[in-house]
């Protein structure tokens, strides 16, 4: 495993320990120093990068609570913070920790105060919220009120600090084992077995390889992280449930990054819908966000396409042969097998569209 | 009391719970501190841009 990343959630565990040494009032405002001294000695540009964004974030706010107007606020926000997080993935040679992350966490926040759902935050709470370190690399991207409850909740519990220990265990396991070793090692010789099959076949195969090793990765440090987050008190919004268990895409996409699929539902499915009538219009914004979110690349312009359609068709599907009418078996097999097929399947497609084998490095999917 | 604690006093009795936990403890532990990672930050690179 990256040994960065390795470190990142160690200091995040050790952190969410010595907490509990300072008074209940201070602590968060202890993990959030934290997190900024390893921020900066990670990434410093990160580093300046959030201090800036929560800064600006909190101001913004904070001159529409006195008048200004609250759309201009909010659209400005939403414009410096995507401008500056586009800026970001085109920089080469610094390390971004986290972007994505706490960027759409400060959309979150613009984007419940412009409906009037929260007021706006107070600094220390909204550094409280960004600068939290179990959550700083992988996620999930909760939501701050949700937070704001737990760190209200916390406190001391043996079981809940230990279960917390515990999953973080197994977290590293799942990512670190499984995912980094068995299915890494298992990638390897398949795509020397696959040499010898057509290219599209090959890259299928590999591609589905590659998404049973997504899956224990990020299932893996999501549960390490929010592993960590227990340790500290703090119960946080889940980022995978089953997605094995999906009777369609749609359903797939409700349990696979949980908090990432729940952020495009609310905040470009809702919006778009609400504008344009039409709910296929607002199924491609959402899956364009979670497209464009893994990279800016005409790849997963395409992908975000791809995944829409298999929304569609699946649902086509699911009405002319319902899941519960199969046998039970039956469809605990081919439907997970199905789904996996249509996922896998965008890499060799939009690979022969766009007349070039992506780089596997940057098209995991 | 952990969800691996009560998953194993569902399936053993009482007395097995904790040399079961222990164990899975330490094979877990094991397995981190023995396989080479191949490198499973590449996968998530999204946010570890270098």
């Amino acid at each position: 495993m990256n040994l960065q990343v390795s470190a990142i959630f160690l200091l995040a565990m050790a952190a969410a320990t010595a907490i509990w040494l300072v008074p209940k009032a201070r602590a968060l405002d202890v993990m959030a120093c934290s997190t900024l001294l390893v921020l900066a000695a990670f990434s410093w540009p990160t580093a300046v990068w959030l201090l800036a964004a929560i800064l600006l974030c909190w101001a913004a706010l904070k001159a529409g609570e006195r008048g200004t107007s609250r759309n201009l606020v909010a659209a400005s926000l939403c414009v410096i913070l995507l401008t500056a997080f586009v800026a970001a993935q085109f920089t080469s040679g610094i390390l971004w920790l986290g972007a994505s992350f706490f960027t759409l966490r400060l959309l979150h926040v613009a984007g419940e105060w412009w409906t009037g759902r929260l007021t706006a935050p107070s600094l220390p709470a909204l550094l409280r919220y960004q600068l939290f370190l179990p959550v700083l690399v992988i996620g999930p991207i909760h939501r701050l009120p949700h937070f704001e409850r737990q760190a209200t909740r916390r406190r001391w519990d043996n079981a809940t600090y230990f279960s917390g220990l515990e999953r973080c265990l197994i977290g590293f396991v799942m990512a670190h084992f499984l995912g980094d070793v068995v299915i890494g090692r298992i990638a390897v010789r398949a795509d020397y077995w696959t040499q010898g099959l057509p290219e599209f076949l090959g890259t299928w195969i590999l591609s589905a390889i590659g998404w049973a090793r997504l899956f224990f990765i990020f299932a893996g440090l999501s549960a390490v992280a929010l592993g960590a987050s227990l340790m500290a008190g703090l119960r946080l919004e889940e980022n995978f449930n089953k997605p094995w268990r999906a009777e369609s895409l749609l359903d797939f996409w409700n349990r696979w990054h949980m908090s990432l699929t729940s952020w495009s539902r609310d905040y470009a499915y809702k919006p778009v819908m609400a504008l344009t009538r039409s709910p296929l219009v607002g199924l491609i914004a959402a899956m364009l966000v979670i497209g464009l979110w893994h990279d800016m690349s005409l790849y997963y312009v395409c992908w975000s396409f791809w995944q829409a359609l298999g929304i569609v068709v699946s649902r086509q599907a699911g009405k002319l042969v319902p899941v519960a009418s199969l046998p039970r078996p039956f469809a605990a097999i081919v439907v997970p097998l199905g789904i996996l097929a249509w996922l896998s399947a965008a890499r060799p497609v939009i690979s022969l569209l766009l007349g070039v084998d992506h780089d596997p490095a940057n098209a995991l999917f | 009391m952990t969800p691996l604690m009560r998953f194993f006093e569902r399936l053993l009795p009482g007395w097995l719970v904790w040399p079961a936990l222990t164990a899975t403890y330490a094979a877990m532990l094991l397995l981190l501190a023995l396989f080479d990672p191949v490198g499973s930050g590449q996968i998530i690179y999204i946010d570890l841009r270098q």
